[in-house]
Protein backbone atom coordinates (compact mmCIF):
# COMPACT_ATOMS: atom_id res chain seq x y z
CA UNK A 1 0.00 0.00 0.00
CA UNK A 2 2.76 1.87 1.26
CA UNK A 3 5.10 1.57 -1.81
CA UNK A 4 1.60 1.59 -4.62
CA UNK A 5 0.97 5.31 -2.54
CA UNK A 6 4.46 6.76 -3.30
CA UNK A 7 4.78 5.35 -6.71
CA UNK A 8 1.23 7.52 -7.35
CA UNK A 9 2.99 10.48 -5.85
CA UNK A 10 5.88 10.49 -7.80
CA UNK A 11 3.93 9.88 -11.08
CA UNK A 12 1.84 12.42 -10.43
CA UNK A 13 4.21 14.97 -9.28
CA UNK A 14 5.97 14.41 -12.53
CA UNK A 15 3.00 14.15 -15.01
CA UNK A 16 0.43 16.61 -13.56
CA UNK A 17 2.04 20.30 -13.87
CA UNK A 18 3.79 18.92 -16.85
CA UNK A 19 0.40 17.84 -18.74
CA UNK A 20 -2.27 18.81 -16.52
CA UNK A 21 -4.59 21.71 -17.49
CA UNK A 22 -2.96 24.06 -16.06
CA UNK A 23 0.38 25.00 -14.76
CA UNK A 24 1.67 25.63 -11.07
CA UNK A 25 1.85 29.82 -11.53
CA UNK A 26 -0.87 30.51 -14.14
CA UNK A 27 -3.07 32.77 -12.16
CA UNK A 28 -6.73 33.27 -13.45
CA UNK A 29 -8.19 35.93 -10.93
CA UNK A 30 -11.74 35.68 -11.86
CA UNK A 31 -11.72 32.31 -10.48
CA UNK A 32 -9.84 33.24 -6.99
CA UNK A 33 -10.21 31.39 -4.16
CA UNK A 34 -12.85 28.61 -6.04
CA UNK A 35 -14.29 26.02 -3.59
CA UNK A 36 -13.20 22.40 -4.77
CA UNK A 37 -15.18 21.46 -7.79
CA UNK A 38 -14.93 19.55 -11.18
CA UNK A 39 -12.75 22.16 -12.68
CA UNK A 40 -10.50 22.76 -10.08
CA UNK A 41 -10.38 19.64 -8.02
CA UNK A 42 -9.00 20.77 -5.34
CA UNK A 43 -9.89 24.29 -5.49
CA UNK A 44 -7.71 27.36 -6.34
CA UNK A 45 -5.92 29.57 -4.30
CA UNK A 46 -6.10 33.50 -3.40
CA UNK A 47 -4.62 34.45 -6.88
CA UNK A 48 -6.93 31.73 -8.74
CA UNK A 49 -3.74 29.06 -9.22
CA UNK A 50 -5.40 25.14 -9.59
CA UNK A 51 -4.48 23.99 -6.11
CA UNK A 52 -4.54 20.22 -7.63
CA UNK A 53 -1.57 21.27 -9.79
CA UNK A 54 0.02 23.36 -7.55
CA UNK A 55 0.34 20.06 -4.67
CA UNK A 56 1.79 17.96 -7.32
CA UNK A 57 4.23 20.54 -7.99
CA UNK A 58 5.33 21.19 -4.21
CA UNK A 59 5.67 17.57 -4.28
CA UNK A 60 8.73 17.46 -6.24
CA UNK A 61 10.32 20.30 -4.22
CA UNK A 62 9.00 18.79 -0.55
CA UNK A 63 10.10 15.08 -1.80
CA UNK A 64 13.52 16.26 -2.85
CA UNK A 65 13.71 17.96 -0.03
CA UNK A 66 13.08 15.45 2.43
CA UNK A 67 15.29 12.56 0.17
CA UNK A 68 17.96 14.80 -0.65
CA UNK A 69 18.98 16.09 2.71
CA UNK A 70 18.11 13.05 4.56
CA UNK A 71 20.24 10.86 2.05
CA UNK A 72 23.34 13.16 2.19
CA UNK A 73 23.36 13.35 6.30
CA UNK A 74 23.35 9.81 6.22
CA UNK A 75 26.39 9.19 3.76
CA UNK A 76 28.05 11.79 4.76
CA UNK A 77 27.47 10.79 8.74
CA UNK A 78 28.00 7.14 8.36
CA UNK A 79 31.22 7.75 7.34
CA UNK A 80 31.84 9.92 9.89
CA UNK A 81 30.72 7.46 12.61
CA UNK A 82 33.05 5.04 11.26
CA UNK A 83 35.89 7.01 11.35
CA UNK A 84 35.80 7.87 14.61
CA UNK A 85 34.54 4.11 16.35
CA UNK A 86 37.78 3.25 13.50
CA UNK A 87 40.61 6.12 14.72
CA UNK A 88 39.22 6.30 18.57
CA UNK A 89 40.84 8.26 20.20
CA UNK A 90 41.51 11.99 19.17
CA UNK A 91 39.22 12.31 16.17
CA UNK A 92 36.82 10.04 17.91
CA UNK A 93 36.56 12.77 20.73
CA UNK A 94 36.99 15.98 18.05
CA UNK A 95 34.17 14.17 16.04
CA UNK A 96 31.59 14.06 18.78
CA UNK A 97 32.35 17.24 20.39
CA UNK A 98 31.64 18.56 16.83
CA UNK A 99 28.28 16.54 16.57
CA UNK A 100 27.60 17.85 20.12
CA UNK A 101 27.89 21.63 19.19
CA UNK A 102 25.64 20.74 16.25
CA UNK A 103 23.50 19.10 18.10
CA UNK A 104 22.36 21.71 20.47
CA UNK A 105 21.99 24.19 16.87
CA UNK A 106 18.33 24.26 17.06
CA UNK A 107 17.53 23.36 13.17
CA UNK A 108 15.03 26.46 12.85
CA UNK A 109 17.90 28.27 14.00
CA UNK A 110 20.25 27.20 11.08
CA UNK A 111 17.66 27.53 8.70
CA UNK A 112 17.02 30.62 9.88
CA UNK A 113 20.71 31.81 9.80
CA UNK A 114 21.00 29.93 6.35
CA UNK A 115 17.98 31.52 4.59
CA UNK A 116 19.87 35.01 5.71
CA UNK A 117 23.04 34.22 4.52
CA UNK A 118 21.84 32.63 1.05
CA UNK A 119 18.71 33.50 0.75
CA UNK A 120 15.27 32.00 0.92
CA UNK A 121 14.81 29.24 -1.12
CA UNK A 122 15.67 25.42 -1.53
CA UNK A 123 19.55 25.34 -1.43
CA UNK A 124 19.78 26.99 2.30
CA UNK A 125 16.94 24.73 3.34
CA UNK A 126 18.56 21.71 2.09
CA UNK A 127 22.08 22.61 3.58
CA UNK A 128 20.59 23.52 7.03
CA UNK A 129 18.47 20.57 7.00
CA UNK A 130 21.47 18.36 5.75
CA UNK A 131 23.61 19.41 8.82
CA UNK A 132 21.28 19.54 11.55
CA UNK A 133 20.20 16.16 11.10
CA UNK A 134 23.89 14.65 10.62
CA UNK A 135 24.11 13.95 14.57
CA UNK A 136 21.46 10.99 14.13
CA UNK A 137 23.40 8.62 11.30
CA UNK A 138 26.59 9.52 12.75
CA UNK A 139 25.86 8.62 16.67
CA UNK A 140 23.91 5.56 15.18
CA UNK A 141 27.09 4.21 12.56
CA UNK A 142 29.55 5.17 15.36
CA UNK A 143 27.88 3.13 18.13
CA UNK A 144 26.93 0.21 15.66
CA UNK A 145 30.77 0.02 14.90
CA UNK A 146 32.26 0.02 17.79
CA UNK A 147 29.32 -2.91 18.80
CA UNK A 148 30.74 -4.76 15.73
CA UNK A 149 34.49 -4.05 16.29
CA UNK A 150 34.61 -5.70 19.21
CA UNK A 151 33.11 -9.13 18.10
CA UNK A 152 35.17 -12.19 17.77
CA UNK A 153 34.45 -12.52 13.22
CA UNK A 154 36.19 -9.00 12.89
CA UNK A 155 38.96 -9.84 15.38
CA UNK A 156 39.65 -13.15 13.25
CA UNK A 157 39.22 -11.18 10.06
CA UNK A 158 42.72 -9.16 11.27
CA UNK A 159 43.95 -11.46 12.67
CA UNK A 160 43.89 -13.48 8.86
CA UNK A 161 45.92 -10.41 7.61
CA UNK A 162 42.45 -8.42 6.04
CA UNK A 163 42.96 -5.04 4.49
CA UNK A 164 40.90 -2.03 6.85
CA UNK A 165 39.26 -1.61 3.27
CA UNK A 166 38.08 -5.18 3.51
CA UNK A 167 37.02 -5.33 6.66
CA UNK A 168 35.32 -1.89 6.23
CA UNK A 169 33.41 -3.48 2.86
CA UNK A 170 33.38 -7.10 3.44
CA UNK A 171 32.22 -7.00 7.32
CA UNK A 172 31.32 -3.68 8.65
CA UNK A 173 29.47 -2.13 6.13
CA UNK A 174 27.18 -5.42 5.56
CA UNK A 175 26.14 -5.43 9.10
CA UNK A 176 25.25 -1.77 10.02
CA UNK A 177 23.69 -1.34 6.56
CA UNK A 178 20.27 -2.46 7.59
CA UNK A 179 19.80 -0.67 10.83
CA UNK A 180 21.06 2.72 9.06
CA UNK A 181 18.45 1.97 6.09
CA UNK A 182 15.60 2.00 8.44
CA UNK A 183 16.77 4.53 10.49
CA UNK A 184 17.36 6.69 6.87
CA UNK A 185 13.65 6.29 5.95
CA UNK A 186 12.41 7.73 8.85
CA UNK A 187 14.71 10.57 8.24
CA UNK A 188 13.56 11.24 5.02
CA UNK A 189 9.81 11.84 6.17
CA UNK A 190 11.21 13.62 9.37
CA UNK A 191 13.26 16.17 6.77
CA UNK A 192 9.86 16.38 4.52
CA UNK A 193 7.96 17.55 8.03
CA UNK A 194 10.79 20.01 8.88
CA UNK A 195 10.90 21.46 5.07
CA UNK A 196 7.29 22.02 5.65
CA UNK A 197 7.28 23.46 9.24
CA UNK A 198 10.09 25.91 7.47
CA UNK A 199 8.06 26.84 5.18
CA UNK A 200 5.42 27.64 6.91
CA UNK A 201 6.90 30.01 9.01
CA UNK A 202 8.40 31.47 5.84
CA UNK A 203 11.66 30.65 5.65
CA UNK A 204 11.74 28.08 3.27
CA UNK A 205 10.53 28.14 -0.58
CA UNK A 206 9.09 31.34 -1.75
CA UNK A 207 6.13 31.90 -3.79
CA UNK A 208 5.37 31.19 -7.08
CA UNK A 209 7.55 28.50 -6.35
CA UNK A 210 5.74 25.97 -3.71
CA UNK A 211 6.44 23.08 -1.18
CA UNK A 212 3.62 21.56 0.57
CA UNK A 213 4.83 23.97 3.58
CA UNK A 214 4.21 26.77 1.42
CA UNK A 215 1.06 26.10 0.54
CA UNK A 216 -0.17 25.73 3.96
CA UNK A 217 1.66 29.19 4.57
CA UNK A 218 -0.15 30.72 2.01
CA UNK A 219 -3.72 29.11 2.92
CA UNK A 220 -3.22 30.06 6.27
CA UNK A 221 -4.71 33.52 5.82
CA UNK A 222 -7.83 31.95 4.50
CA UNK A 223 -8.47 29.37 7.32
CA UNK A 224 -11.88 30.66 8.11
CA UNK A 225 -13.31 30.97 4.99
CA UNK A 226 -11.42 28.10 2.74
CA UNK A 227 -9.80 26.17 4.92
CA UNK A 228 -9.33 23.72 1.79
CA UNK A 229 -6.55 25.62 1.13
CA UNK A 230 -4.31 24.15 4.32
CA UNK A 231 -6.31 21.19 4.67
CA UNK A 232 -5.16 19.58 1.36
CA UNK A 233 -1.47 20.11 1.09
CA UNK A 234 -1.48 19.04 4.53
CA UNK A 235 -3.44 16.27 4.32
CA UNK A 236 -1.26 15.31 1.44
CA UNK A 237 2.23 15.93 3.90
CA UNK A 238 0.29 13.54 6.25
CA UNK A 239 -0.27 10.49 3.82
CA UNK A 240 3.09 10.88 2.29
CA UNK A 241 4.29 10.71 5.78
CA UNK A 242 2.90 8.05 7.48
CA UNK A 243 3.27 6.25 4.17
CA UNK A 244 7.44 6.28 4.51
CA UNK A 245 7.11 5.11 8.03
CA UNK A 246 5.56 2.31 7.18
CA UNK A 247 7.81 1.67 4.39
CA UNK A 248 9.97 -1.79 5.10
CA UNK A 249 13.22 -0.86 3.28
CA UNK A 250 14.82 -4.11 1.35
CA UNK B 1 35.56 14.90 37.41
CA UNK B 2 32.80 13.34 35.43
CA UNK B 3 30.85 16.61 36.08
CA UNK B 4 33.55 18.84 35.60
CA UNK B 5 34.46 17.61 32.20
CA UNK B 6 30.81 17.99 30.56
CA UNK B 7 30.42 21.15 32.35
CA UNK B 8 33.60 22.42 30.65
CA UNK B 9 32.71 20.72 27.33
CA UNK B 10 29.28 22.32 27.53
CA UNK B 11 31.07 26.13 27.53
CA UNK B 12 32.93 25.41 25.15
CA UNK B 13 29.72 24.52 22.72
CA UNK B 14 28.31 27.29 23.98
CA UNK B 15 31.43 29.27 22.48
CA UNK B 16 31.39 27.31 19.05
CA UNK B 17 27.53 28.28 19.19
CA UNK B 18 27.57 31.76 19.34
CA UNK B 19 30.51 32.07 17.04
CA UNK B 20 28.78 30.15 14.38
CA UNK B 21 25.78 32.53 14.65
CA UNK B 22 27.95 35.64 15.41
CA UNK B 23 29.76 35.44 12.16
CA UNK B 24 27.05 33.59 10.02
CA UNK B 25 24.71 36.94 10.63
CA UNK B 26 27.10 39.15 9.67
CA UNK B 27 28.26 37.24 6.25
CA UNK B 28 24.38 37.82 5.74
CA UNK B 29 23.78 40.76 3.31
CA UNK B 30 21.71 43.17 5.28
CA UNK B 31 22.42 45.70 8.40
CA UNK B 32 20.49 46.69 11.30
CA UNK B 33 19.86 50.12 10.09
CA UNK B 34 19.04 49.65 6.53
CA UNK B 35 15.60 50.53 6.44
CA UNK B 36 16.29 53.91 8.12
CA UNK B 37 17.41 55.61 4.24
CA UNK B 38 15.99 59.10 5.61
CA UNK B 39 19.13 59.59 7.60
CA UNK B 40 22.34 61.42 5.89
CA UNK B 41 25.44 59.56 6.07
CA UNK B 42 27.01 61.12 8.74
CA UNK B 43 24.26 60.78 11.51
CA UNK B 44 24.11 57.03 10.08
CA UNK B 45 27.87 56.78 10.99
CA UNK B 46 27.34 58.19 14.00
CA UNK B 47 25.01 55.80 15.05
CA UNK B 48 27.38 52.85 14.08
CA UNK B 49 29.76 54.28 16.15
CA UNK B 50 27.39 54.41 18.90
CA UNK B 51 26.64 50.57 18.73
CA UNK B 52 30.33 49.75 18.27
CA UNK B 53 29.15 47.62 14.02
CA UNK B 54 32.10 49.79 12.57
CA UNK B 55 34.83 47.50 13.70
CA UNK B 56 36.05 44.78 12.71
CA UNK B 57 34.15 42.00 12.77
CA UNK B 58 36.41 39.78 15.14
CA UNK B 59 36.34 42.42 17.69
CA UNK B 60 32.80 43.02 18.05
CA UNK B 61 33.07 39.36 18.54
CA UNK B 62 36.00 39.44 21.42
CA UNK B 63 33.75 42.73 23.22
CA UNK B 64 30.41 40.52 23.04
CA UNK B 65 31.93 37.88 24.48
CA UNK B 66 33.53 39.81 27.33
CA UNK B 67 30.32 41.43 28.31
CA UNK B 68 28.63 38.20 27.91
CA UNK B 69 31.13 36.80 30.20
CA UNK B 70 30.75 39.12 32.75
CA UNK B 71 26.58 38.85 32.61
CA UNK B 72 26.08 42.45 30.46
CA UNK B 73 23.81 42.21 27.59
CA UNK B 74 23.73 45.38 25.42
CA UNK B 75 20.64 47.68 24.49
CA UNK B 76 18.37 46.03 21.71
CA UNK B 77 18.36 47.66 17.98
CA UNK B 78 14.97 47.05 17.57
CA UNK B 79 13.43 48.30 20.89
CA UNK B 80 15.34 51.06 21.47
CA UNK B 81 16.39 52.17 25.48
CA UNK B 82 15.11 48.43 26.91
CA UNK B 83 18.03 46.02 27.65
CA UNK B 84 17.97 42.53 25.99
CA UNK B 85 17.41 41.10 29.19
CA UNK B 86 14.08 43.27 30.34
CA UNK B 87 13.02 41.76 26.63
CA UNK B 88 13.99 38.38 26.97
CA UNK B 89 13.28 37.50 30.21
CA UNK B 90 9.30 37.40 30.00
CA UNK B 91 9.54 36.01 26.65
CA UNK B 92 11.72 33.22 28.32
CA UNK B 93 9.03 32.54 31.18
CA UNK B 94 5.89 32.21 28.62
CA UNK B 95 7.94 29.42 26.52
CA UNK B 96 9.50 27.54 29.38
CA UNK B 97 5.63 27.84 30.91
CA UNK B 98 4.42 25.90 27.52
CA UNK B 99 7.60 24.16 26.72
CA UNK B 100 7.45 22.68 30.63
CA UNK B 101 3.67 21.48 30.76
CA UNK B 102 3.94 20.12 26.95
CA UNK B 103 7.09 18.16 28.08
CA UNK B 104 5.18 17.09 31.18
CA UNK B 105 2.34 15.84 28.65
CA UNK B 106 4.16 14.57 26.31
CA UNK B 107 6.88 12.40 28.75
CA UNK B 108 4.35 11.15 31.79
CA UNK B 109 1.68 10.18 28.68
CA UNK B 110 4.28 8.76 26.84
CA UNK B 111 5.48 6.41 28.94
CA UNK B 112 2.14 5.57 30.39
CA UNK B 113 0.65 5.04 26.88
CA UNK B 114 3.56 2.81 25.72
CA UNK B 115 3.58 0.52 28.83
CA UNK B 116 0.18 -0.20 28.68
CA UNK B 117 0.91 -0.56 24.66
CA UNK B 118 3.37 -3.11 25.58
CA UNK B 119 1.84 -4.70 28.57
CA UNK B 120 -1.73 -5.56 25.92
CA UNK B 121 0.72 -6.29 22.51
CA UNK B 122 -0.94 -6.96 19.59
CA UNK B 123 -4.45 -6.27 21.10
CA UNK B 124 -6.84 -4.08 19.81
CA UNK B 125 -5.42 -1.16 22.31
CA UNK B 126 -1.79 -1.60 21.26
CA UNK B 127 -2.88 -1.15 17.41
CA UNK B 128 -4.88 1.85 18.41
CA UNK B 129 -2.46 3.59 20.55
CA UNK B 130 0.22 2.59 17.65
CA UNK B 131 -1.90 4.09 14.28
CA UNK B 132 -2.53 7.20 17.15
CA UNK B 133 1.23 7.88 17.94
CA UNK B 134 1.71 6.95 13.83
CA UNK B 135 -0.99 9.91 12.90
CA UNK B 136 0.42 12.25 15.50
CA UNK B 137 3.90 12.21 14.71
CA UNK B 138 2.95 12.45 10.77
CA UNK B 139 0.74 15.25 11.64
CA UNK B 140 2.67 18.55 10.48
CA UNK B 141 2.06 21.08 13.79
CA UNK B 142 0.86 23.67 11.54
CA UNK B 143 -2.30 21.35 10.78
CA UNK B 144 -2.38 20.38 14.34
CA UNK B 145 -2.48 23.91 15.40
CA UNK B 146 -5.12 25.57 12.46
CA UNK B 147 -7.44 22.38 13.13
CA UNK B 148 -7.78 22.98 16.86
CA UNK B 149 -8.08 26.57 16.19
CA UNK B 150 -10.76 26.11 13.60
CA UNK B 151 -12.75 23.16 15.83
CA UNK B 152 -12.35 24.73 19.43
CA UNK B 153 -11.75 28.05 18.83
CA UNK B 154 -14.14 29.53 15.78
CA UNK B 155 -16.62 26.98 16.16
CA UNK B 156 -16.97 25.59 19.48
CA UNK B 157 -15.70 28.49 21.16
CA UNK B 158 -14.30 27.17 24.24
CA UNK B 159 -10.46 27.82 24.24
CA UNK B 160 -9.40 31.37 22.53
CA UNK B 161 -7.74 31.11 18.89
CA UNK B 162 -4.33 32.82 20.20
CA UNK B 163 -2.47 35.34 22.48
CA UNK B 164 -1.39 35.25 26.12
CA UNK B 165 -3.79 35.06 29.28
CA UNK B 166 -4.68 32.74 32.16
CA UNK B 167 -4.70 29.12 32.04
CA UNK B 168 -7.52 28.41 28.61
CA UNK B 169 -4.96 30.49 26.53
CA UNK B 170 -2.46 27.46 27.28
CA UNK B 171 -4.43 24.50 26.44
CA UNK B 172 -4.34 24.46 22.46
CA UNK B 173 -0.52 25.45 22.43
CA UNK B 174 0.42 23.01 24.64
CA UNK B 175 -1.50 20.11 23.22
CA UNK B 176 0.20 21.18 19.48
CA UNK B 177 3.75 21.36 21.17
CA UNK B 178 3.35 17.99 23.14
CA UNK B 179 1.58 15.96 20.53
CA UNK B 180 4.90 15.10 17.99
CA UNK B 181 6.85 14.09 21.29
CA UNK B 182 4.04 12.57 23.33
CA UNK B 183 4.04 9.88 19.93
CA UNK B 184 7.54 9.53 19.72
CA UNK B 185 8.06 8.88 23.87
CA UNK B 186 5.11 6.26 23.55
CA UNK B 187 7.16 4.49 20.85
CA UNK B 188 10.30 4.44 22.98
CA UNK B 189 8.97 2.94 25.60
CA UNK B 190 6.79 0.23 24.27
CA UNK B 191 9.94 -1.01 22.13
CA UNK B 192 12.40 -0.99 25.48
CA UNK B 193 9.23 -2.20 27.75
CA UNK B 194 8.76 -5.32 25.27
CA UNK B 195 12.47 -5.81 25.82
CA UNK B 196 12.43 -6.37 29.19
CA UNK B 197 9.32 -8.10 29.21
CA UNK B 198 11.06 -11.07 27.30
CA UNK B 199 14.04 -10.92 30.11
CA UNK B 200 14.73 -13.81 32.17
CA UNK B 201 13.93 -11.78 36.22
CA UNK B 202 10.92 -11.11 34.51
CA UNK B 203 9.48 -14.50 33.84
CA UNK B 204 11.18 -15.69 37.15
CA UNK B 205 8.60 -12.78 38.69
CA UNK B 206 6.10 -14.33 36.89
CA UNK B 207 6.50 -18.70 37.82
CA UNK B 208 6.66 -16.99 41.59
CA UNK B 209 2.84 -15.50 40.55
CA UNK B 210 3.44 -11.88 40.66
CA UNK B 211 0.48 -9.80 39.39
CA UNK B 212 0.43 -8.32 35.71
CA UNK B 213 0.11 -4.91 36.49
CA UNK B 214 3.06 -5.15 39.29
CA UNK B 215 4.96 -6.71 36.94
CA UNK B 216 5.06 -4.05 34.33
CA UNK B 217 4.84 -1.21 36.39
CA UNK B 218 7.50 -2.23 39.33
CA UNK B 219 9.53 -4.78 37.69
CA UNK B 220 9.65 -3.73 33.71
CA UNK B 221 8.92 -0.35 34.01
CA UNK B 222 12.33 1.12 35.51
CA UNK B 223 14.25 -0.36 32.72
CA UNK B 224 12.45 0.22 30.01
CA UNK B 225 12.69 3.70 31.13
CA UNK B 226 16.30 3.82 29.92
CA UNK B 227 15.48 4.67 26.27
CA UNK B 228 12.36 7.31 26.91
CA UNK B 229 15.26 9.08 29.30
CA UNK B 230 18.02 8.97 26.76
CA UNK B 231 15.33 10.42 24.35
CA UNK B 232 14.94 13.29 26.71
CA UNK B 233 17.90 15.65 24.77
CA UNK B 234 16.05 14.87 21.39
CA UNK B 235 12.77 15.89 22.58
CA UNK B 236 14.34 19.00 23.79
CA UNK B 237 14.80 20.14 20.72
CA UNK B 238 11.50 18.94 19.34
CA UNK B 239 10.14 21.05 21.88
CA UNK B 240 12.47 24.48 20.91
CA UNK B 241 11.73 23.90 17.36
CA UNK B 242 8.50 23.39 17.89
CA UNK B 243 7.86 26.28 19.62
CA UNK B 244 8.85 28.79 16.80
CA UNK B 245 5.66 27.00 15.37
CA UNK B 246 2.87 27.49 17.97
CA UNK B 247 4.54 30.93 19.22
CA UNK B 248 4.12 31.70 16.03
CA UNK B 249 0.88 30.66 14.99
CA UNK B 250 -1.20 31.66 18.62
CA UNK B 251 0.81 34.79 18.50
CA UNK B 252 2.43 34.25 21.87
CA UNK B 253 5.31 36.58 22.53
CA UNK B 254 7.92 34.24 23.83
CA UNK B 255 11.37 33.45 23.27
CA UNK B 256 10.74 31.58 19.44
CA UNK B 257 8.80 34.90 18.14
CA UNK B 258 11.77 37.12 19.37
CA UNK B 259 14.12 34.72 18.45
CA UNK B 260 12.26 34.64 14.56
CA UNK B 261 12.23 38.78 14.55
CA UNK B 262 15.19 39.54 15.99
CA UNK B 263 17.34 37.45 12.90
CA UNK B 264 14.95 39.19 10.29
CA UNK B 265 15.56 42.41 11.96
CA UNK B 266 19.55 41.83 12.23
CA UNK B 267 18.96 42.98 15.91
CA UNK B 268 22.05 41.67 16.48
CA UNK B 269 22.46 42.05 20.68
CA UNK B 270 19.14 40.21 20.88
CA UNK B 271 19.57 37.39 18.55
CA UNK B 272 22.90 36.81 20.36
CA UNK B 273 21.24 36.55 23.83
CA UNK B 274 18.99 34.26 22.60
CA UNK B 275 20.96 32.18 21.15
CA UNK B 276 22.45 31.43 23.99
CA UNK B 277 19.31 31.04 25.93
CA UNK B 278 18.72 28.17 23.58
CA UNK B 279 21.89 26.92 24.04
CA UNK B 280 21.80 26.53 27.57
CA UNK B 281 18.54 25.10 27.41
CA UNK B 282 19.36 22.17 24.83
CA UNK B 283 22.54 21.55 27.36
CA UNK B 284 20.05 21.50 30.27
CA UNK B 285 18.10 18.46 28.27
CA UNK B 286 21.08 16.54 27.60
CA UNK B 287 22.89 16.89 30.56
CA UNK B 288 19.92 15.89 32.46
CA UNK B 289 19.02 13.46 30.64
CA UNK B 290 22.55 12.06 31.37
CA UNK B 291 22.61 12.68 34.68
CA UNK B 292 18.73 10.57 34.95
CA UNK B 293 20.53 7.87 32.82
CA UNK B 294 23.17 7.35 35.32
CA UNK B 295 20.77 7.55 38.13
CA UNK B 296 18.12 5.03 36.55
CA UNK B 297 20.99 2.24 35.51
CA UNK B 298 24.62 2.95 37.16
CA UNK B 299 26.44 1.11 34.59
CA UNK B 300 26.38 3.92 32.00
CA UNK B 301 27.96 6.18 33.79
CA UNK B 302 30.81 3.89 34.48
CA UNK B 303 30.82 3.03 30.63
CA UNK B 304 30.72 6.72 29.56
CA UNK B 305 33.42 7.94 32.09
CA UNK B 306 35.99 4.51 30.55
CA UNK B 307 34.98 5.75 26.86
CA UNK B 308 36.15 9.40 27.76
CA UNK B 309 39.30 8.33 29.41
Amino acid sequence: MSRAFLGLLILAALIVPEWGPYSFDQQDIAQALATPSMKHWFGTDALGRDLFTRIFYGARISLWIGFMSATLAFILGSCLGMLGAYFGKLVDSLLMKAIDIIAIFPSTLMAILFSLVFGRGVFGILLALTLTTLTAPTRLSRALSLQIKQQEFIQAAWAMGATPWRILLRHLIPNIRQALLSAWILQVSTNMMAEGFLSFLGLGVQSPACSWGTLAHEGVSFLQSYPHLIVFPSLVLLTTSLALQNLEPS
Amino acid sequence: MYILKKILGSILSLFAVSALTFFLVRVAPGGPFDTDTLYPAEIKNLILEKYGLNQAVSTQYWLWIKDSVRGEFRESFQYLGQSVSSILWPSLQKSSLLGGISLFIAWVGGVILGACSAAKKGSLLDRMIFWMTAIGMSLPSYLTATLLILVFSIHLQWFPAALWGGAPFLVLPTLTLSLRPLGVITRYTRRSMIEALSSNYIRTAYAQGVPHWRIIFIYALRNSLIAPVAALGTLGTHLVSGSFLVENVFQIPGLGRHFVMAALNRDYPLLMAATLIYGVILIAFQGGSDFLLAMIDPRIQAADTESLS
